[in-house]
Protein backbone atom coordinates (compact mmCIF):
# COMPACT_ATOMS: atom_id res chain seq x y z
CA UNK A 1 0.00 0.00 0.00
CA UNK A 2 1.43 3.51 -0.61
CA UNK A 3 0.88 6.37 0.58
CA UNK A 4 0.11 8.79 -2.52
CA UNK A 5 -3.62 8.42 -4.29
CA UNK A 6 -5.98 7.17 -1.03
CA UNK A 7 -5.71 10.23 1.18
CA UNK A 8 -6.46 14.21 0.00
CA UNK A 9 -4.34 17.01 1.59
CA UNK A 10 -5.71 20.22 2.27
CA UNK A 11 -5.83 22.59 -0.52
CA UNK A 12 -3.77 24.67 1.60
CA UNK A 13 -1.23 22.29 1.80
CA UNK A 14 -0.70 21.32 -1.60
CA UNK A 15 -0.68 24.94 -2.55
CA UNK A 16 2.20 25.24 0.05
CA UNK A 17 4.09 22.28 -1.39
CA UNK A 18 3.65 23.73 -5.28
CA UNK A 19 5.41 27.37 -4.00
CA UNK A 20 8.32 25.56 -2.98
CA UNK A 21 8.39 23.63 -6.23
CA UNK A 22 7.88 20.13 -4.85
CA UNK A 23 5.02 19.87 -6.98
CA UNK A 24 3.38 21.39 -10.02
CA UNK A 25 0.61 23.52 -9.64
CA UNK A 26 -2.40 21.85 -9.76
CA UNK A 27 -0.94 18.31 -10.62
CA UNK A 28 -3.01 17.44 -7.49
CA UNK A 29 -5.87 15.12 -9.52
CA UNK A 30 -3.23 13.22 -12.17
CA UNK A 31 -0.74 12.53 -9.90
CA UNK A 32 -2.67 12.47 -6.54
CA UNK A 33 0.67 13.16 -4.33
CA UNK A 34 0.98 14.44 -1.55
CA UNK A 35 3.29 17.87 -0.91
CA UNK A 36 6.34 16.04 -0.93
CA UNK A 37 6.81 14.23 -3.77
CA UNK A 38 8.91 15.51 -6.40
CA UNK A 39 7.31 16.52 -9.65
CA UNK A 40 10.49 14.14 -11.94
CA UNK A 41 8.82 14.91 -15.15
CA UNK A 42 9.86 13.82 -18.34
CA UNK A 43 12.89 12.11 -16.64
CA UNK A 44 11.42 9.40 -15.60
CA UNK A 45 8.54 7.02 -16.87
CA UNK A 46 5.43 7.04 -14.52
CA UNK A 47 5.52 3.96 -12.01
CA UNK A 48 9.34 3.08 -13.02
CA UNK A 49 10.83 2.35 -9.10
CA UNK A 50 12.50 5.95 -8.99
CA UNK A 51 9.44 7.55 -8.87
CA UNK A 52 8.13 5.35 -6.25
CA UNK A 53 10.91 5.61 -4.73
CA UNK A 54 10.79 9.80 -4.78
CA UNK A 55 7.12 9.33 -4.14
CA UNK A 56 7.30 7.51 -0.78
CA UNK A 57 10.20 9.88 0.46
CA UNK A 58 7.77 12.25 0.13
CA UNK A 59 6.07 11.73 3.38
CA UNK A 60 9.26 11.53 4.94
CA UNK A 61 9.39 14.82 4.00
CA UNK A 62 6.28 16.26 4.84
CA UNK A 63 6.53 14.64 7.93
CA UNK A 64 9.91 16.99 8.30
CA UNK A 65 8.24 20.24 7.63
CA UNK A 66 5.28 19.69 9.77
CA UNK A 67 7.48 18.13 13.10
CA UNK A 68 11.31 19.63 12.14
CA UNK A 69 11.92 15.54 12.68
CA UNK A 70 14.02 13.47 10.05
CA UNK A 71 13.27 10.56 10.33
CA UNK A 72 15.70 9.39 7.87
CA UNK A 73 18.61 9.38 10.68
CA UNK A 74 16.67 6.50 12.13
CA UNK A 75 19.11 3.13 11.83
CA UNK A 76 16.76 1.09 13.84
CA UNK A 77 19.14 0.91 16.78
CA UNK A 78 15.19 -0.23 18.58
CA UNK A 79 15.87 1.77 21.68
CA UNK A 80 12.76 3.53 21.36
CA UNK A 81 10.76 0.30 21.38
CA UNK A 82 12.39 -1.46 23.80
CA UNK A 83 12.28 1.24 26.49
CA UNK A 84 8.62 2.39 25.65
CA UNK A 85 6.07 2.07 28.34
CA UNK A 86 3.30 1.07 26.47
CA UNK A 87 5.06 -1.13 23.69
CA UNK A 88 2.66 -4.16 24.39
CA UNK A 89 -0.55 -1.90 23.63
CA UNK A 90 0.64 -0.93 20.36
CA UNK A 91 0.13 -2.35 17.01
CA UNK A 92 3.20 -0.73 15.58
CA UNK A 93 6.09 -0.26 17.28
CA UNK A 94 8.10 3.25 17.64
CA UNK A 95 10.86 1.79 15.76
CA UNK A 96 8.79 0.43 13.21
CA UNK A 97 6.70 3.97 13.11
CA UNK A 98 9.42 5.01 11.85
CA UNK A 99 10.42 3.39 9.34
CA UNK A 100 7.14 2.70 8.25
CA UNK A 101 7.51 6.42 7.71
CA UNK A 102 10.80 6.35 5.72
CA UNK A 103 8.88 3.89 3.11
CA UNK A 104 6.39 5.95 2.89
CA UNK A 105 3.31 4.03 4.37
CA UNK A 106 1.60 6.92 5.96
CA UNK A 107 -2.14 5.84 5.68
CA UNK A 108 -1.21 2.85 7.67
CA UNK A 109 0.48 4.75 10.64
CA UNK A 110 -2.66 7.22 10.45
CA UNK A 111 -4.85 4.38 10.96
CA UNK A 112 -2.99 2.69 13.42
CA UNK A 113 -3.12 2.03 17.25
CA UNK A 114 -0.27 3.14 17.96
CA UNK A 115 -0.91 6.94 17.83
CA UNK A 116 -3.49 6.98 20.19
CA UNK A 117 -1.77 5.20 22.65
CA UNK A 118 1.02 6.85 22.72
CA UNK A 119 1.60 8.65 26.35
CA UNK A 120 3.93 11.29 24.95
CA UNK A 121 6.28 10.23 27.74
CA UNK A 122 9.52 11.28 25.90
CA UNK A 123 11.39 8.37 26.95
CA UNK A 124 11.95 7.19 23.09
CA UNK A 125 12.93 10.78 22.04
CA UNK A 126 15.71 11.28 25.08
CA UNK A 127 17.33 7.84 23.81
CA UNK A 128 17.38 8.55 20.30
CA UNK A 129 21.30 8.13 19.60
CA UNK A 130 20.00 9.83 16.38
CA UNK A 131 17.96 12.78 17.83
CA UNK A 132 15.12 12.16 16.69
CA UNK A 133 12.23 13.51 18.29
CA UNK A 134 9.91 10.33 18.19
CA UNK A 135 6.75 11.37 20.45
CA UNK A 136 6.79 15.04 18.53
CA UNK A 137 6.60 12.37 15.34
CA UNK A 138 3.87 10.76 16.93
CA UNK A 139 2.06 14.43 17.32
CA UNK A 140 2.04 15.20 14.11
CA UNK A 141 0.81 12.20 12.76
CA UNK A 142 -2.43 12.44 15.40
CA UNK A 143 -2.43 15.67 14.29
CA UNK A 144 -2.85 14.59 10.58
CA UNK A 145 -4.68 11.86 11.72
CA UNK A 146 -7.66 13.96 13.02
CA UNK A 147 -7.01 16.77 10.04
CA UNK A 148 -7.92 13.83 8.13
CA UNK A 149 -11.09 13.04 9.55
CA UNK A 150 -9.48 9.26 10.34
CA UNK A 151 -11.67 7.55 13.27
CA UNK A 152 -9.27 7.14 15.77
CA UNK A 153 -8.83 3.52 16.91
CA UNK A 154 -8.83 4.59 20.38
CA UNK A 155 -12.46 6.82 20.28
CA UNK A 156 -12.21 7.95 24.36
CA UNK A 157 -8.51 9.29 23.88
CA UNK A 158 -9.58 11.61 20.85
CA UNK A 159 -13.03 12.60 23.09
CA UNK A 160 -10.88 13.18 26.68
CA UNK A 161 -8.78 15.69 24.13
CA UNK A 162 -11.79 17.57 22.62
CA UNK A 163 -13.66 18.03 26.36
CA UNK A 164 -10.30 19.28 28.18
CA UNK A 165 -9.20 21.88 25.11
CA UNK A 166 -13.47 22.60 24.91
CA UNK A 167 -13.01 23.40 29.04
CA UNK A 168 -10.03 25.91 28.16
CA UNK A 169 -11.72 28.02 25.13
CA UNK A 170 -14.99 28.34 27.51
CA UNK A 171 -13.34 29.19 31.02
CA UNK A 172 -9.53 29.42 29.93
CA UNK A 173 -8.58 26.75 32.80
CA UNK A 174 -9.58 23.32 32.81
CA UNK A 175 -12.74 23.17 34.65
CA UNK A 176 -12.78 19.28 35.77
CA UNK A 177 -15.93 18.76 37.42
CA UNK A 178 -17.39 19.64 34.32
CA UNK A 179 -15.18 18.01 32.20
CA UNK A 180 -15.33 14.83 34.10
CA UNK A 181 -18.89 14.40 34.64
CA UNK A 182 -19.24 15.29 30.43
CA UNK A 183 -16.51 12.72 29.69
CA UNK A 184 -18.04 9.99 31.97
CA UNK A 185 -21.71 10.68 30.23
CA UNK A 186 -20.51 10.36 26.66
CA UNK A 187 -17.73 7.87 27.24
CA UNK A 188 -20.15 5.12 27.78
CA UNK A 189 -17.93 3.64 30.26
CA UNK A 190 -21.21 2.78 31.85
CA UNK A 191 -19.91 5.23 34.70
CA UNK A 192 -17.55 3.25 36.30
CA UNK A 193 -15.77 6.14 37.04
CA UNK A 194 -18.74 7.93 39.28
CA UNK A 195 -17.52 6.29 42.94
CA UNK A 196 -14.26 7.88 41.92
CA UNK A 197 -15.19 11.08 41.28
CA UNK A 198 -17.47 11.29 44.15
CA UNK A 199 -14.75 10.40 46.58
CA UNK A 200 -12.52 13.14 45.24
CA UNK A 201 -15.48 15.31 45.68
CA UNK A 202 -15.66 14.72 49.71
CA UNK A 203 -12.14 14.61 49.57
CA UNK A 204 -12.07 18.54 48.06
CA UNK A 205 -10.35 17.74 45.32
CA UNK A 206 -12.31 18.94 42.43
CA UNK A 207 -13.51 22.47 42.60
CA UNK A 208 -17.11 22.58 42.52
CA UNK A 209 -17.14 26.17 40.17
CA UNK A 210 -15.06 26.91 37.13
CA UNK A 211 -11.81 29.55 37.33
CA UNK A 212 -13.05 31.44 34.42
CA UNK A 213 -10.14 33.68 33.68
CA UNK A 214 -10.55 37.79 33.08
CA UNK A 215 -9.80 37.94 29.66
CA UNK A 216 -11.64 34.83 28.56
CA UNK A 217 -12.36 36.80 25.13
CA UNK A 218 -9.16 37.09 24.42
CA UNK A 219 -8.35 33.45 25.02
CA UNK A 220 -11.52 32.50 22.39
CA UNK A 221 -10.26 35.04 20.04
CA UNK A 222 -6.83 32.82 20.14
CA UNK A 223 -8.97 29.98 19.05
CA UNK A 224 -11.02 31.24 16.17
CA UNK A 225 -7.57 32.61 15.11
CA UNK A 226 -6.06 29.37 15.26
CA UNK A 227 -9.00 27.89 12.91
CA UNK A 228 -8.13 30.45 10.86
CA UNK A 229 -4.24 29.89 10.49
CA UNK A 230 -4.88 25.83 10.07
CA UNK A 231 -7.43 26.64 7.26
CA UNK A 232 -5.28 29.26 5.41
CA UNK B 1 13.91 38.64 49.70
CA UNK B 2 13.70 36.23 46.52
CA UNK B 3 10.94 36.65 44.07
CA UNK B 4 9.81 34.23 41.56
CA UNK B 5 7.25 34.03 38.95
CA UNK B 6 4.62 31.28 39.83
CA UNK B 7 2.09 29.42 37.91
CA UNK B 8 0.34 26.80 39.82
CA UNK B 9 -1.34 25.34 36.65
CA UNK B 10 -5.22 23.51 36.64
CA UNK B 11 -4.10 20.93 38.78
CA UNK B 12 -3.42 22.77 41.67
CA UNK B 13 -6.57 24.72 41.67
CA UNK B 14 -8.43 21.81 41.90
CA UNK B 15 -6.89 18.21 42.53
CA UNK B 16 -3.64 19.31 43.65
CA UNK B 17 -4.96 21.99 45.90
CA UNK B 18 -2.64 20.53 48.92
CA UNK B 19 0.22 20.53 46.41
CA UNK B 20 -0.40 24.16 45.67
CA UNK B 21 -0.97 25.20 49.79
CA UNK B 22 2.16 22.80 50.92
CA UNK B 23 4.36 24.90 48.03
CA UNK B 24 3.33 28.72 49.29
CA UNK B 25 3.69 27.33 53.11
CA UNK B 26 7.32 26.32 51.99
CA UNK B 27 8.70 28.53 50.07
CA UNK B 28 7.27 31.11 52.83
CA UNK B 29 9.27 29.67 55.19
CA UNK B 30 12.63 30.10 52.51
CA UNK B 31 11.77 33.44 52.20
CA UNK B 32 10.42 33.02 48.54
CA UNK B 33 7.90 35.29 46.92
CA UNK B 34 5.57 33.71 44.58
CA UNK B 35 4.77 35.97 42.72
CA UNK B 36 1.38 34.71 40.69
CA UNK B 37 0.88 35.13 36.74
CA UNK B 38 -2.07 37.44 36.51
CA UNK B 39 -5.44 35.93 34.13
CA UNK B 40 -2.91 33.07 33.32
CA UNK B 41 -4.59 30.03 31.47
CA UNK B 42 -4.25 26.67 31.04
CA UNK B 43 -1.29 24.96 28.98
CA UNK B 44 -3.22 22.19 26.72
CA UNK B 45 -1.63 19.62 28.81
CA UNK B 46 -1.25 16.79 26.71
CA UNK B 47 -4.94 17.42 24.70
CA UNK B 48 -3.31 20.32 23.11
CA UNK B 49 0.16 18.73 21.54
CA UNK B 50 -1.67 15.60 20.80
CA UNK B 51 -4.24 17.21 18.34
CA UNK B 52 -2.44 20.74 17.35
CA UNK B 53 1.05 21.68 17.29
CA UNK B 54 0.14 25.38 16.87
CA UNK B 55 -2.27 25.57 19.65
CA UNK B 56 0.36 23.37 22.02
CA UNK B 57 2.68 26.80 21.15
CA UNK B 58 -0.17 29.21 21.22
CA UNK B 59 -1.81 28.41 24.83
CA UNK B 60 1.55 28.35 27.12
CA UNK B 61 2.46 31.63 24.34
CA UNK B 62 -0.89 33.69 26.10
CA UNK B 63 0.54 33.15 29.63
CA UNK B 64 4.23 33.17 28.65
CA UNK B 65 3.61 37.07 27.14
CA UNK B 66 1.69 37.91 30.42
CA UNK B 67 4.19 36.67 32.53
CA UNK B 68 6.57 39.16 30.67
CA UNK B 69 4.30 41.67 30.44
CA UNK B 70 4.54 41.98 34.13
CA UNK B 71 8.54 41.70 34.23
CA UNK B 72 8.78 38.20 35.21
CA UNK B 73 12.34 36.87 34.08
CA UNK B 74 12.05 33.05 36.15
CA UNK B 75 8.81 31.49 36.20
CA UNK B 76 8.12 28.38 38.50
CA UNK B 77 5.69 25.93 36.86
CA UNK B 78 5.23 23.27 39.85
CA UNK B 79 3.64 21.09 37.38
CA UNK B 80 6.04 18.64 35.61
CA UNK B 81 3.23 18.86 32.66
CA UNK B 82 2.89 22.30 32.68
CA UNK B 83 6.76 22.79 32.69
CA UNK B 84 7.09 20.37 29.88
CA UNK B 85 4.79 22.54 27.48
CA UNK B 86 6.02 25.95 28.70
CA UNK B 87 9.34 24.91 28.78
CA UNK B 88 9.03 23.33 25.12
CA UNK B 89 6.58 26.24 24.07
CA UNK B 90 9.18 28.90 25.12
CA UNK B 91 12.50 27.53 23.09
CA UNK B 92 10.78 27.03 20.37
CA UNK B 93 9.31 30.11 20.07
CA UNK B 94 12.53 31.88 20.84
CA UNK B 95 14.67 29.79 18.55
CA UNK B 96 12.50 29.84 15.31
CA UNK B 97 11.33 33.78 13.80
CA UNK B 98 8.63 32.20 11.12
CA UNK B 99 7.60 30.22 14.23
CA UNK B 100 7.39 33.20 16.61
CA UNK B 101 5.26 35.49 13.97
CA UNK B 102 3.04 32.83 13.60
CA UNK B 103 1.78 32.09 17.31
CA UNK B 104 2.55 35.70 17.85
CA UNK B 105 -0.34 36.53 15.43
CA UNK B 106 -2.58 34.18 17.03
CA UNK B 107 -2.32 35.30 20.40
CA UNK B 108 -2.55 39.18 19.63
CA UNK B 109 -2.69 41.28 20.89
CA UNK B 110 -0.39 39.46 23.41
CA UNK B 111 2.76 39.01 22.27
CA UNK B 112 5.63 36.92 23.74
CA UNK B 113 9.34 37.67 22.79
CA UNK B 114 10.55 34.45 24.52
CA UNK B 115 12.71 36.27 27.37
CA UNK B 116 10.74 34.18 30.51
CA UNK B 117 12.80 31.10 31.60
CA UNK B 118 10.45 27.96 32.44
CA UNK B 119 11.90 26.45 35.66
CA UNK B 120 10.14 23.52 37.88
CA UNK B 121 10.68 23.39 41.45
CA UNK B 122 13.44 20.87 41.75
CA UNK B 123 15.33 23.02 39.93
CA UNK B 124 14.56 26.30 41.79
CA UNK B 125 14.70 24.31 45.63
CA UNK B 126 18.12 22.82 44.20
CA UNK B 127 20.12 25.50 41.96
CA UNK B 128 18.08 28.87 42.96
CA UNK B 129 17.74 28.41 46.93
CA UNK B 130 20.39 26.02 47.30
CA UNK B 131 20.61 22.78 49.35
CA UNK B 132 22.59 24.62 52.19
CA UNK B 133 19.72 27.19 52.61
CA UNK B 134 16.96 24.56 52.98
CA UNK B 135 19.06 22.76 55.75
CA UNK B 136 19.40 25.77 57.63
CA UNK B 137 15.80 26.26 57.98
CA UNK B 138 14.71 22.84 58.78
CA UNK B 139 13.48 22.41 62.42
CA UNK B 140 12.22 18.93 62.25
CA UNK B 141 14.37 16.23 61.03
CA UNK B 142 12.93 13.86 59.27
CA UNK B 143 15.54 11.21 60.73
CA UNK B 144 14.84 7.56 59.74
CA UNK B 145 12.45 7.72 57.20
CA UNK B 146 12.69 5.84 54.22
CA UNK B 147 11.04 7.34 51.22
CA UNK B 148 11.56 6.76 47.38
CA UNK B 149 11.79 9.89 45.13
CA UNK B 150 9.72 9.58 42.32
CA UNK B 151 10.61 11.93 39.08
CA UNK B 152 8.30 10.77 36.53
CA UNK B 153 8.51 11.59 32.62
CA UNK B 154 8.94 15.61 32.32
CA UNK B 155 11.24 16.75 34.50
CA UNK B 156 14.37 16.28 33.10
CA UNK B 157 13.48 15.18 29.25
CA UNK B 158 13.83 18.42 28.12
CA UNK B 159 14.66 17.21 24.69
CA UNK B 160 17.05 19.69 22.91
CA UNK B 161 17.29 21.93 25.85
CA UNK B 162 19.93 21.39 28.60
CA UNK B 163 18.47 19.58 31.97
CA UNK B 164 18.99 20.76 34.99
CA UNK B 165 19.51 17.28 36.26
CA UNK B 166 20.64 14.18 34.52
CA UNK B 167 18.00 12.87 31.95
CA UNK B 168 17.91 9.39 32.65
CA UNK B 169 19.47 9.18 36.45
CA UNK B 170 18.45 12.40 38.16
CA UNK B 171 19.11 12.92 41.92
CA UNK B 172 18.34 16.21 42.71
CA UNK B 173 14.81 15.32 44.24
CA UNK B 174 16.99 12.82 47.04
CA UNK B 175 19.58 15.25 47.63
CA UNK B 176 16.45 17.62 49.07
CA UNK B 177 15.17 14.62 50.69
CA UNK B 178 18.46 13.57 52.28
CA UNK B 179 18.99 17.28 53.23
CA UNK B 180 15.40 17.16 55.25
CA UNK B 181 16.68 14.14 56.92
CA UNK B 182 15.06 11.41 54.95
CA UNK B 183 16.90 8.11 54.02
CA UNK B 184 16.45 8.13 49.89
CA UNK B 185 16.52 4.36 48.47
CA UNK B 186 17.77 3.77 45.00
CA UNK B 187 15.16 2.01 43.11
CA UNK B 188 14.25 1.76 39.53
CA UNK B 189 11.09 3.35 38.83
CA UNK B 190 12.69 6.97 39.30
CA UNK B 191 11.64 8.08 36.17
CA UNK B 192 8.99 5.13 34.78
CA UNK B 193 5.58 6.77 33.36
CA UNK B 194 2.24 6.87 35.45
CA UNK B 195 0.47 7.20 32.00
CA UNK B 196 -0.45 10.67 32.11
CA UNK B 197 -3.59 11.70 30.67
CA UNK B 198 -4.09 8.17 29.59
CA UNK B 199 -4.71 7.43 33.03
CA UNK B 200 -8.64 8.42 33.00
CA UNK B 201 -9.54 7.40 29.33
CA UNK B 202 -7.88 4.18 29.02
CA UNK B 203 -7.31 3.29 32.23
CA UNK B 204 -7.18 -0.78 31.15
CA UNK B 205 -3.85 0.66 29.58
CA UNK B 206 -1.89 2.82 32.44
CA UNK B 207 -3.18 0.21 35.28
CA UNK B 208 0.16 -1.73 34.26
CA UNK B 209 2.30 0.76 35.12
CA UNK B 210 1.32 2.30 37.68
CA UNK B 211 1.18 -1.05 39.25
CA UNK B 212 4.92 -1.41 38.57
CA UNK B 213 6.29 1.58 39.98
CA UNK B 214 4.20 0.65 43.52
CA UNK B 215 5.69 -2.83 43.26
CA UNK B 216 9.69 -1.21 43.03
CA UNK B 217 8.57 1.09 45.96
CA UNK B 218 7.68 -1.94 47.89
CA UNK B 219 10.25 -3.98 46.92
CA UNK B 220 13.26 -1.53 48.50
CA UNK B 221 10.47 -0.73 51.42
CA UNK B 222 9.62 2.90 51.03
CA UNK B 223 7.23 3.86 53.35
CA UNK B 224 6.47 6.53 51.09
CA UNK B 225 6.61 7.80 47.49
CA UNK B 226 7.40 11.02 46.97
CA UNK B 227 7.00 13.04 44.21
CA UNK B 228 6.63 17.00 42.36
CA UNK B 229 3.85 15.75 39.59
CA UNK B 230 0.27 16.59 40.50
CA UNK B 231 -0.48 13.64 37.70
CA UNK B 232 1.87 11.29 38.67
CA UNK B 233 0.74 11.38 42.49
CA UNK B 234 -2.71 11.33 41.34
CA UNK B 235 -2.33 8.22 39.07
CA UNK B 236 -0.42 6.58 41.61
CA UNK B 237 -2.09 7.37 44.37
CA UNK B 238 -5.84 6.54 42.89
CA UNK B 239 -4.53 3.06 41.42
CA UNK B 240 -3.27 2.38 44.92
CA UNK B 241 -6.40 2.97 46.32
CA UNK B 242 -8.48 1.11 43.61
CA UNK B 243 -6.45 -2.14 44.52
CA UNK B 244 -5.77 -1.95 47.89
CA UNK B 245 -6.14 -5.53 47.86
CA UNK B 246 -2.78 -6.34 46.17
CA UNK B 247 -1.27 -4.71 49.22
CA UNK B 248 1.19 -2.95 47.49
CA UNK B 249 0.19 0.64 48.20
CA UNK B 250 1.88 3.02 49.94
CA UNK B 251 1.11 7.00 50.45
CA UNK B 252 2.07 9.60 47.92
CA UNK B 253 3.06 12.48 49.19
CA UNK B 254 4.40 15.78 47.25
CA UNK B 255 7.97 17.04 47.81
CA UNK B 256 6.55 20.07 49.49
CA UNK B 257 4.32 18.31 52.11
CA UNK B 258 7.55 16.84 53.77
CA UNK B 259 9.06 20.03 52.89
CA UNK B 260 6.41 21.54 54.94
CA UNK B 261 6.64 19.19 57.76
CA UNK B 262 10.91 19.80 58.10
CA UNK B 263 10.52 23.20 57.90
CA UNK B 264 7.86 23.77 60.47
CA UNK B 265 4.66 24.67 58.29
CA UNK B 266 1.47 23.33 59.77
CA UNK B 267 -0.18 21.32 57.78
CA UNK B 268 -3.38 20.64 59.31
CA UNK B 269 -5.69 17.07 59.19
CA UNK B 270 -7.53 18.33 56.27
CA UNK B 271 -4.34 18.61 54.27
CA UNK B 272 -3.34 14.78 54.15
CA UNK B 273 -6.51 14.09 54.24
CA UNK B 274 -6.86 14.78 50.38
CA UNK B 275 -4.65 11.86 50.02
CA UNK B 276 -6.46 8.62 48.68
CA UNK B 277 -3.70 6.74 50.79
CA UNK B 278 -3.49 7.52 54.54
CA UNK B 279 0.06 8.71 55.08
CA UNK B 280 -0.95 10.33 58.37
CA UNK B 281 0.16 6.75 59.85
CA UNK B 282 3.65 7.27 58.25
CA UNK B 283 4.05 10.40 59.35
CA UNK B 284 2.89 9.03 62.99
CA UNK B 285 5.23 6.71 63.04
CA UNK B 286 8.27 9.43 62.85
CA UNK B 287 6.30 12.07 65.22
CA UNK B 288 5.90 14.23 62.59
CA UNK B 289 2.35 15.17 63.11
CA UNK B 290 1.68 18.54 64.94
Amino acid sequence: MRWGGRIKFPASWMQQASNRGWIAASSEEESGLYPGDEPRKGRMKKGSRRDEAGQEAGFARWLKEESGEDVFRCYQCLKCSTGCPMAQAMDILPSQVIRMAQLGRGEELLHSETIWVCVSCYTCSIRCPNDIHVAHVMDALRELALKQGIPPKRERVVLFHQLFLASIREYGRVYEAKLLAKYEAKAGGLMKNVPLGLAMFLKGKIALLPHKVEDIKGVRETFVRLEEDTEK
Amino acid sequence: MKKIGYYPGCALLSSAQDYNSSIHAAFERLGVVLEEVEDWICCGASSAHATNDLLALALPARTLALAEQAGLSELLAPCSACFSRLLLASERIKGDEDLSRRVNDVIHPLHYRGTVEVKNILDVLVNEIGIPEISGHVVRRLDGMRVVAYYGCWLTRTMRIPSFDDCEDPHSMDRILAALGAEPLPWSAKMDCCGGSLGLSEEGLTQGLCRNILRAARDVGAEAMITTCPLCQANVDIFAFKHKDENISVPVLYLTDLLGVALGCHLRGSHWRKKFIDPTGVLKRHALLS
